[in-house]
C-alpha cells in the first residue's frame, strides 16, 4: 500500500512542478500587462493603461495586419506545394525519389534566420546573384525586402511541414481504395482528385492550421527581410518595442505578448483537435500496402525538376551564398570575386571571445542541455505513464500552453521570471537561464517524442515486473526506461538539432556568459557585422548537418 | 484452508460494472479455469487478483493474508502479493536474456547472486530450458517462450499462479502438448492455479474446477464432468460442447423430466426449467454426439425422421446435417450415410429442456 501511495504522490509532485514551470511565466506576463510600469518599479500600479496605449498604436495594428496577411499568404503557398511534393514523392514514379526524400525535410532543421541571411547575400540588393544579374542583364526584377518576397520565401521554406503530414497520410492510405476507383473506371488523375485528396484532407487541414500558426510565430525571416523597409510583424514589433520609450517598456511588451498568446492558444487547441481527427483517418488500416504508382510518363522529369528547383531555390541557393560570402573579405558591384577570396573571416572569428564562447555554449546547451531536457521530459512523461487520473488530463493541457509562446516570447518570459524571483536572479546571467527557456519552448515537442517511445512499451511487460515483486518506481527503472532507451536517444538527437538551430528564444537572455550562436547572430546582424554573421551561420549549418547525418545514420525518424 | 479466496468481488471500469460479485476458492494442487465469452469479466477477475485492476468491493485472500478488502480499505500493491503470473503474450522482457528474465524476481528479493544462478538453472532445467539461459526471448520458439514465462512466474516459489490464456499463442499441435505439460507441472509443484481461457475444451482437459462467467457473474461452477454433463442453465449447456438447439413448446413436467413439442414430435428430456414454464416456449438442447442415427427403428419415443442435407468428414468421425419441419439437427456418426430420410434417436437422458 505504501509504495502505491508513494508512487502516486511522486507523480503528483512532478505534474505540479511542471505546471508551476509552465504557468509562472504566463502568470507573470499577465500580471505585467496590467501594470503601469515594469514589475520591479515600485511606482507600478494595476491598470489597463498598457492595453489602451498599445491598442492606440497604429504600428501595432499594422504589425497585426501584416502578420495575418503573412500567415495567410504562406499557408496559401505551403499547403498546395507541400501536398504536391507529397503526392509526387509517395504516389508517382517520379525519378530520384530516394535521393530527394531526406533532402525535403532539411529546411525544417535549418534556422529560418540563417536562410534569411542566405537570401540577403545572394539575392539582396548587393547579393551575388543580384550583382551578376546587374552586370549582364540589367536591373533585377525582384526586391527581396518587399512583403511579397517575404511571403514567398516563408511559403517555400515552410512547405516541408505540409509535406511531412501529407506524405505520411498518403503512405498509410490503403491502396485498395484507389485500386477500387481504378477498377470502377477512373483515370489516375481522377483517382487522385476523387479518392486520395479527400482521404488526406484532415492531414492537409491540420498542416494548414499549423502553417498559419507558424506564420504568427516567425521571427527570423521578417526581422531580416522585413526590417529594412520598416515591415513589422508582431514578433519583430515586440522586439523593436524593447526600446520604444527609451526605458524598458515591459508593460507594453507584455500586452503584445498577451495578444500573441491569445491568437496562438486557440490555434494550438484546434491543431490538437485536428491532429486527432487526422490520425483517426490515418489509423484506419495500419498495414502499408504496396500500391501501383501513378505513371507520370512525359511529366516524370518536369516533376523531378520542379522538386529539384524548389530545393535549389529554397536551400541550395541561400546556403551556397552564405558559404561564399563567408570566404570573401568584401563584396559589392564591380568587385572581382577572385580578388576578395580569403580565409581571414574565419581566422578573425576565433579572436572574438564572444563568438568563441557562443560556439562553445551552443555545443554545451545542445549536447548536455539537450540530454538534461530529455531527462526532464522523460520524468514528466513517466509521471503520466499508465495513470488514469484527472492529474494526467490536467498535465496534458498544461504542456500545450508553451506551444502558444513563440521562442522570443518564452525567452522574454523566462528572462522576467529570473528577474522577478529573487533567489533565481544570480542564475539569470548564466547558461542555465537559456536552458530553462529552451526546455520550456520545446516541452510539448520533446514530451511527444518521449511519449511516442513509451507507447511502444506493451503494458504487460511492466505488469510482469510488478507481479514478480517490483514496485512502481523499480518497474519503471528496470523495464520501462531500458525499453525506451533508443527512443530517448533519438529524441535527444532531434532536440540537439533544434537547440543548435534555436535563435529567437535566447535573444532576450543574451549577455556575457549566455551567448549562443543564434542570439549572437541576431545581435551582430543588427550591428552590421556581415562577415561574422555569415561565418557563424555557416558553422551553425555545419553543426546541424553533422547532427542530421548522425541522426540519419542511426536511423532516427526525423518526424516525431 | 484455501490458498486463494475471492469473495463477492466487484469491479467497475469507466462506469461499466465488469464484475458483479464473484467468489471462488482454490487449494494447492488444484487448477480452476475461468471460462466465459469475451467481455464476461474473466481476465478482469484474474488481473484483480494480481492487483492489476482495482475492485471497489469484496475481498481477496492469498495464503491466508487479506490482500484486498474493499470495506476495510486494504489494498496491497501488486508487487506485495507474491503471486506468479503468466501473461497471454508472455511479456518476456526483450532487453534481458532468458536467465535474467527468470532471475529478476530473485534479484528483487535480495537473493545472493550465486544462489540466484543455481535457482534459475534448476528452474530452467525442470522446464526443459536448461541450455537456453543466455539467449534472448526473440531467439526462442513460441513454446520455449511460454516455458520461460512459466519459469519466471514460478522461480520464487509462489503458491498461487495466475495464467492468462497461457495456451492461446501456441499453434494447435503445440497447444495439446503444452496442455499436458502444464497440468503435470501444476500437480508436481503442488500449485494453486487460476487460469483464464475462452476455449472450453482446454478448460475441460486441464481444470479440476471450472467457473463459467457470464456478464460479470458466475453462471455455474463445478467439475468439468458436472459442467459438461449437467449444465444448469441454457447458457452453460450451449457454451460447453457442440449442441443442437431446437425451439418448441413445453408440454409437461414431472419428476425432473419434461416434454417439449416440436411440430408433430413430442420429445422427452431432463427438465432444466421452472414448472411455471409449462405451456410456454422452451428449448431442447442435445449434444451432437448424443444423437444416434437409428436406421431400422421406426418411430419410437424420441425418434424423429429427417432428411439428410449434407455430410462432412471430420477425420475421426462424420458429421451429418439433417433437416425436417421445425428442426435442424447435426449428428456424429461413424460412417457415411445414403441420401434421403433417416431415423434419429434423441435419448431422453441426453436431452435437456430449458
Amino acid at each position: 500500500m505504501s509504495t502505491a501511495v508513494a508512487g502516486t504522490s511522486t507523480r503528483r509532485i512532478v505534474i505540479a512542478v511542471t505546471a508551476l514551470f509552465v504557468l509562472a511565466p504566463i502568470l507573470l506576463i499577465t500580471y505585467q500587462s496590467f501594470l503601469t510600469a515594469p514589475f520591479f518599479d515600485p511606482k507600478a500600479q494595476l491598470s489597463l493603461w498598457a492595453y489602451e496605449f498599445v491598442f492606440r498604436e497604429p504600428d501595432f495594428w499594422r504589425a497585426l495586419g501584416t502578420t495575418a496577411m503573412l500567415a495567410v499568404g504562406m499557408t496559401a503557398i505551403s499547403v498546395p506545394l507541400g501536398a504536391l511534393l507529397a503526392f509526387l514523392m509517395t504516389r508517382t514514379d517520379m525519378p530520384g525519389r530516394n535521393v530527394l526524400e531526406p533532402l525535403l525535410l532539411v529546411p525544417i532543421f535549418l534556422s529560418p534566420l540563417v536562410l534569411a541571411f542566405g537570401y540577403v547575400v545572394t539575392i539582396g540588393p548587393v547579393g551575388f546573384v543580384t550583382v551578376w544579374w546587374k552586370q549582364y542583364l540589367g536591373n533585377p526584377v525582384w526586391d527581396i525586402y518587399s512583403f511579397s518576397s517575404l511571403v514567398v520565401i516563408a511559403g517555400l521554406t515552410h512547405a516541408p511541414h505540409v509535406y511531412l503530414y501529407a506524405s505520411s497520410a498518403l503512405r498509410s492510405l490503403p491502396g485498395d481504395l484507389e485500386e477500387a476507383a481504378r477498377v470502377t473506371g477512373a483515370k489516375p488523375g481522377r483517382v487522385a482528385m476523387d479518392v486520395s485528396l479527400p482521404m488526406i484532407t484532415p492531414a492537409l487541414l491540420f498542416s494548414g492550421v499549423l502553417i498559419f500558426f507558424l506564420g504568427f510565430e516567425v521571427f527570423g525571416l521578417p526581422l531580416i527581410l522585413g526590417d529594412p523597409q520598416g515591415l513589422l510583424v508582431l514578433s519583430t514589433y515586440l522586439y523593436k518595442l524593447t526600446n520604444k520609450l527609451g526605458v524598458p517598456s515591459y508593460q507594453l511588451m507584455a500586452v503584445v505578448v498577451m495578444v500573441i498568446i491569445a491568437v496562438a492558444l486557440p490555434l494550438v487547441f484546434v491543431q490538437r483537435l485536428l491532429l486527432r481527427t487526422a490520425q483517426r483517418f490515418i489509423a484506419v488500416r495500419g498495414k502499408a500496402v504496396r500500391t501501383n504508382l501513378v505513371a507520370l510518363r512525359a511529366w516524370r522529369w518536369p516533376a523531378f525538376l520542379l522538386i529539384a528547383g524548389w530545393f535549389a531555390g529554397t536551400v541550395m541557393l541561400p546556403m551556397m551564398g552564405l558559404v561564399l560570402r563567408s570566404f570573401v573579405s568584401s563584396w559589392g558591384l564591380g568587385i572581382n570575386l577572385i580578388d576578395v577570396l580569403t580565409l581571414d573571416n574565419y581566422i578573425e572569428l576565433f579572436d572574438d571571445s564572444e563568438v568563441v564562447s557562443a560556439i562553445i555554449n551552443t555545443l554545451a546547451i545542445a549536447t548536455i542541455g539537450g540530454a538534461l531536457s530529455i531527462g526532464c521530459y522523460t520524468v514528466i512523461a513517466l509521471a503520466q505513464h499508465r495513470w488514469t487520473s484527472a492529474w494526467v488530463r490536467f498535465a496534458d493541457y498544461i504542456v500545450m500552453l508553451p506551444r502558444a509562446m513563440p521562442g522570443i516570447v518564452a525567452g522574454l518570459a523566462i528572462f522576467w521570471v529570473f528577474l522577478f524571483t529573487k533567489p533565481l536572479a544570480p542564475l539569470r546571467t548564466t547558461l542555465f537561464a537559456v536552458w530553462v527557456a529552451y526546455t520550456l519552448v520545446w516541452l510539448a515537442y520533446g514530451l511527444r517524442l518521449v511519449q511516442s517511445a513509451l507507447l511502444q512499451v506493451a503494458p504487460e511487460l511492466e505488469e510482469a515486473a510488478r507481479v514478480t515483486g517490483a514496485g512502481l518506481g523499480r518497474a519503471m527503472r528496470d523495464v520501462t526506461i531500458p525499453l525506451i532507451k533508443h527512443g530517448m536517444l533519438a529524441a535527444w538527437l532531434l532536440i540537439l538539432l533544434i537547440f543548435v538551430r534555436e535563435y529567437s528564444t535566447a535573444v532576450y537572455l543574451l549577455g556575457p556568459g549566455t551567448e549562443v550562436i543564434g542570439s549572437l547572430v541576431v545581435s551582430r546582424w543588427g550591428g552590421g557585422a556581415i562577415d561574422i554573421v555569415t561565418c557563424l551561420s555557416c558553422i551553425n549549418v555545419a553543426l546541424i548537418s553533422l547532427g542530421l547525418l548522425v541522426a540519419l545514420r542511426l536511423g532516427v525518424k526525423l518526424h516525431g | 484452508m484455501a490458498d486463494l479466496a475471492v469473495d463477492d468481488l466487484r469491479i467497475r471500469l469507466g462506469g461499466n460494472e465488469i464484475l458483479k460479485g464473484v467468489s471462488l476458492t482454490l487449494r494447492r494442487g488444484e487448477v480452476a479455469a475461468l471460462l466465459g465469452p469475451s467481455g464476461s469479466g474473466k481476465t478482469t477477475l484474474l488481473r484483480a487478483v494480481a492487483g492489476l485492476e482495482q475492485p471497489y468491493a469484496g475481498t481477496i485472500t492469498v495464503g491466508g493474508t487479506t490482500v484486498f478488502e474493499g470495506a476495510a480499505g486494504i489494498n496491497q500493491p501488486t508487487e506485495a502479493r507474491g503471486l506468479g503470473f503468466v501473461f497471454q503474450s508472455y511479456a518476456l522482457w526483450p532487453h534481458r536474456t532468458v536467465a535474467e528474465n527468470v532471475a529478476y524476481s530473485l534479484k528483487l528479493r535480495g537473493i545472493a547472486p550465486d544462489v540466484q544462478r543455481d535457482t534459475v538453472q534448476k528452474t530452467l532445467d525442470s522446464l526443459g530450458l536448461g541450455k537456453l539461459g543466455h539467449r534472448f526471448p526473440h531467439e526462442l520458439s513460441g513454446g520455449q517462450q511460454q516455458r520461460v514465462a512459466i519459469a519466471r512466474a514460478l522461480v520464487y516459489g509462489p503458491t498461487v499462479v495466475l495464467l492468462d490464456e497461457p495456451l492461446s499463442n501456441l499453434d494447435a499441435k503445440l497447444r495439446e502438448e503444452a496442455r499436458a505439460f502444464l497440468k503435470e507441472l501444476i500437480e508436481r509443484e503442488n500449485l494453486a492455479a487460476l487460469m483464464v481461457t475462452h476455449d472450453q475444451s482446454e478448460a475441460l482437459a486441464i481444470a479440476n474446477r471450472i467457473l463459467l462467467l457470464n456478464g460479470g457473474v458466475v453462471e455455474q461452477a463445478g467439475t468439468p464432468q458436472e459442467m459438461y454433463n449437467a449444465p444448469e442453465t441454457l447458457f452453460v449447456a450451449e457454451f460447453m460442447g457442440s449442441n443442437n438447439h431446437i425451439e418448441g413448446q413445453i408440454m409437461g413436467m414431472s419428476d425432473g423430466r419434461a416434454s417439449i413439442r416440436i411440430g408433430d414430435h413430442l420429445l422427452d428430456g431432463q427438465a432444466r426449467c421452472a414448472p411455471a414454464k409449462v405451456g410456454q416456449a422452451g428449448s431442447a438442447v442435445i449434444r451432437l454426439e448424443g444423437v444416434h442415427v437409428a436406421d431400422g427403428a421406426n418411430g419410437g419415443q424420441n425418434h424423429v425422421k429427417l432428411d439428410l442435407v449434407t455430410s462432412m468428414f471430420l477425420g475421426h468421425t462424420w458429421e451429418h446435417l439433417f433437416r425436417g419441419p421445425g428442426m435442424t439437427i447435426r449428428a456424429h456418426h461413424d460412417g457415411p450415410l445414403s441420401s434421403g430420410a433417416h431415423w434419429l434417436h434423441l435419448p431422453a437422458d441426453r436431452v435437456w429442456i430449458f
